[in-house]
C-alpha cells in the first residue's frame, strides 16, 4: 500500500468521479500529518516479518530472548525500489534482520545482528531483489 | 527525481492560466509518492558528478575499480543550502566523495573514502560554498 493518501482525481477533467476539494485537502492535510513523525511498529515478540506497512517506518523489537526481522521476498511483498525500513533493538534480545529468498548485502566486516540495545539500523532496497542493511551492525 | 514538482499558481487570482484543480492534485499525488521512496541513482562507472536531480537521493557506485564522485561547485550546479546528497559504495572498488571549489568539511582529513562496500554517507550542504560530509569514512 502506498504510505500516503492519494487524492482521486477522477478518470477525466470535470468528469465529477474524483474527490471533491474538501476531501482532497482532508487527505493532503493526513499526508503531511504523518510527515510530522516516523511510524513505529512496536513489536515484541521473536519473530516478525515486515510487510508494505513497515516501509519508511521503524520497526522496535522487544524482547529479552534472541530475535528476528525478516524482509519477505519480492515475490511476496513487492516494496518499491528505494524502499527503506528501519530496525531498532529496544529489549535485551539480540534482533537479527534476515530475508526470504532475495539477497541483503551488508558489510563484510559486520553481520545482520544489531549492535545491542537501542541500536538501529536500515534496509534499503536497491533493485528488486536485492536490498542493503548499514547502520548499528555488530 | 527527488525534488517536488511545484503547482503553476498562475499569474494571479482568477487569471485562468495556472493548473487546473486536478492537474494541481496529479501534482500533489506524485509529489507526495516521491517521498515514499528513496531515489537511487545506480552509477557504475569511476567517476560522476552530482547534479540537482541527485538532491535529497542516493547515489550508488558499483564498480570493481576505485571510483570517485565530486560535489560540483556551487558556481555550476546551484544546489540550495540544506541539500543532502547521500553515497553508497556498492562494488568493491572504493567511492571517494570528492568536491570541485568549494569547501568539503569532515570528521577526518581529506580524502574523503567510504570505508567498505555496502557503507553509505551523507553530504550535506551548510552554505553557498560549504559542505559537511559524514558516515563511516576513511582517509587515505
Amino acid at each position: 500500500m502506498a504510505i500516503y493518501e492519494q487524492i482521486d482525481v477522477g478518470t477525466t477533467a470535470n468528469d465529477n468521479t474524483g474527490d471533491g476539494f474538501r476531501a482532497s485537502f482532508i487527505k493532503i492535510n493526513n499526508n503531511f500529518a504523518l510527515l510530522e513523525t516516523i511510524g513505529i511498529n512496536a513489536q515484541t515478540g521473536l519473530t516478525y516479518e515486515a510487510d508494505l506497512n513497515d516501509a519508511r517506518i521503524i520497526i522496535t523489537m522487544d524482547n529479552a530472548a534472541a530475535n528476528t526481522v525478516t524482509i519477505p521476498a519480492n515475490a511476496s511483498v513487492p516494496f518499491p525500489v528505494g524502499t527503506e525500513i528501519h530496525f531498532m533493538q529496544i529489549g535485551a534480545g539480540q534482533t537479527s534482520i534476515a530475508i526470504t529468498s532475495d539477497t541483503l548485502n551488508f558489510p563484510a566486516s559486520l553481520s545482520t545482528d544489531l549492535v545491542g540495545q537501542y541500536y538501529a539500523a536500515t534496509a534499503l532496497k536497491i533493485a528488486t531483489t536485492e536490498w542493503v542493511l548499514f547502520g548499528g551492525l555488530a | 527525481m527527488a525534488t517536488y514538482t511545484q503547482i503553476n499558481m498562475g499569474s494571479g487570482p482568477g487569471a485562468g492560466d495556472g493548473e487546473t484543480a486536478r492537474g494541481a492534485y496529479t501534482i500533489t499525488n506524485d509529489n507526495f509518492t516521491l517521498l515514499e521512496t528513496l531515489l537511487i541513482n545506480a552509477q557504475t562507472g569511476t567517476v560522476y558528478e552530482a547534479v540537482l536531480a541527485d538532491q535529497n537521493g542516493i547515489i550508488t557506485m558499483d564498480n570493481a575499480l576505485a571510483n570517485t564522485v565530486t560535489i560540483p561547485a556551487n558556481a555550476s550546479v546551484a544546489f540550495p543550502v540544506g541539500t543532502q546528497l547521500f553515497f553508497m559504495q556498492l562494488g568493491v572498488g572504493q567511492t571517494t566523495i570528492t568536491i570541485t571549489s568549494d569547501t568539503l568539511n569532515g570528521p577526518i582529513a581529506a580524502p574523503f573514502t567510504i570505508r567498505e562496500q555496502y557503507v553509505p554517507v551523507t553530504a550535506v550542504k551548510l552554505a553557498a560554498t560549504e559542505w559537511a560530509i559524514t558516515g563511516n569514512l576513511t582517509g587515505a
